[in-house]
């Protein structure tokens, strides 16, 4: 199953390099066309992922956050992963809230707690933390006053 | 309250009358222990164990409790059964303060008491509902069993019974002109609650802008999440408007 996945981006995508882990297949495409990767998984004939199946990000200091969408194809019944990485200077990434509807709020979240931004959504704005919010909570680097450490008998 | 604020003040001017206000306040009292009207506000899974003290099995309407409001002007009790996230912190604080005087507030369980299992490491959750409402009683557990809960109305109740007249009565005025400010303005004071001196180090540059959602999400935001979207330039954002038939302006078709 993940070789006709990896035939089927390759023909169109040859800069595409896969992996495999316990999540399954991994595709990491780089982030310039990344919606146009998302735009062809969902089209293609092998592939037809008609479900975003997850939607995250990660922050990996000092120079990137990682982007990486889960897809499942009701179709074909497979599943594999998208994954991309972006400077985190300036985190920017194209929407794919046109490709899956259902990617409007993961942007969201993302762009609440990681401080990404997607061009062209249509609505980017705080998910989870109240509008007045300062700074991004689940950067690695976020400081706040109210923060209380754990101490580190009880972190062993 | 026309009795508690106008009529009581009278009768202590007469002799014995200090008898017939002790009296009084031991059935206002009876009568407010009993008849406690708590909000339906549940913030997380402590809501579904004080759903099951108002539920048949433990039935918290035995101790005259029972009568769950869905508007908080109708009720006097405010349990605050679960987690208090910064972004509810506000509006809770709303609620509570369009509850009538008498109120009372029971913290039920950890996370509300003291943050709980959020205290350490955690940038969402308020540390104790105590730090914006003033609370009676305090329930601990996780989620504390519905007997707690009923243990603690009961404490409540007995701290009702032993309450003074004079603590009571006059009423306190609610200042409502504080929750006529702006967002704005709210937002940078919680933004000084959470970093002190050193908030400005910690705004974020579409912020500096002016500290407004609008102005955050029309100008510096769009602005970015337009990146490479269009290399020629923006389309129009409406339709140009159609050239004017020569009926529109009144004069009728030209022959």
């Amino acid at each position: 199953m993940s070789e006709v996945i990896r035939q089927a981006l390759l023909d169109r995508f040859p800069g595409v390099t896969f992996y495999e882990k316990a999540i399954g297949l991994v595709a990491v495409v780089p982030s310039d066309n990344f919606r146009d990767i998302a735009e062809f998984c969902r089209d293609d004939e092998r592939l037809a992922c008609d479900f975003l199946h997850n939607y995250a990000a990660a922050d990996f200091p000092p120079d990137r956050m990682e982007v990486f969408v889960m897809l499942y194809s009701y179709r074909h019944g497979h599943k594999f992963t998208l994954k991309t990485s972006v400077d985190r200077a300036e985190p920017k990434l194209h929407s794919l809230s046109a490709v899956w509807p259902a990617a409007d709020w993961y942007e969201r979240e993302m762009f609440d707690l990681f401080g990404i931004v997607f061009a062209g959504h249509p609505d980017l704005r705080r998910l989870f933390c109240p509008d007045y919010w300062v700074g991004y909570p689940l950067r690695k680097d976020y400081q706040d006053l109210r923060i209380v450490p754990l101490p580190e008998v009880m972190s062993e | 309250m026309g009795i508690g604020e106008r009529v009581v003040p009278q009768f202590r001017k007469y002799p014995g009358g200090g008898f017939a206000v002790s009296s009084l306040e031991y059935i206002f009292n009876w009568a407010q222990a009993y008849s406690m009207w708590p909000v339906t506000s549940g913030l997380a899974c402590c809501a579904l164990e004080m759903m099951a003290v108002g539920g048949a099995r433990f039935d918290m309407s035995r101790f005259g409790a029972e009568v769950f409001r869905p508007s908080p002007r109708q009720a006097d009790l405010l349990i605050v059964a679960g987690t208090l996230t910064e972004k509810m912190a506000i509006k809770l604080k709303h609620l509570y303060e369009q509850m009538p005087e008498p109120k009372w507030v029971i913290s039920m369980g950890s996370c509300a008491t003291s943050g709980g299992p959020y205290y350490h490491d955690c940038y969402s959750v308020v540390r104790g509902v105590d730090t914006i409402l003033p609370v009676d009683v305090y329930i601990g557990g996780c989620p504390p069993r519905p007997d707690a809960l009923l243990n603690g109305i009961m404490k409540l109740q007995d701290k009702i019974r032993r309450e003074k007249w004079e603590d009571k009565y006059p009423l306190k005025q609610i200042d409502m002109t504080q929750f006529s400010e702006s967002a704005t303005e709210m937002s940078i004071d919680r933004m000084k609650a959470f970093h002190g001196d050193r908030w400005k180090e910690f705004v974020h540059r579409e912020l500096l802008e002016g500290y407004d959602r609008h102005l955050l999400q029309t100008q510096a935001l769009l602005d970015a999440a337009r990146f490479g979207e269009n290399p020629e330039g923006d389309p129009p954002l409406m339709e140009s408007p159609e050239p004017e038939s020569p009926i529109a302006d009144g004069n009728g078709p030209q022959q």
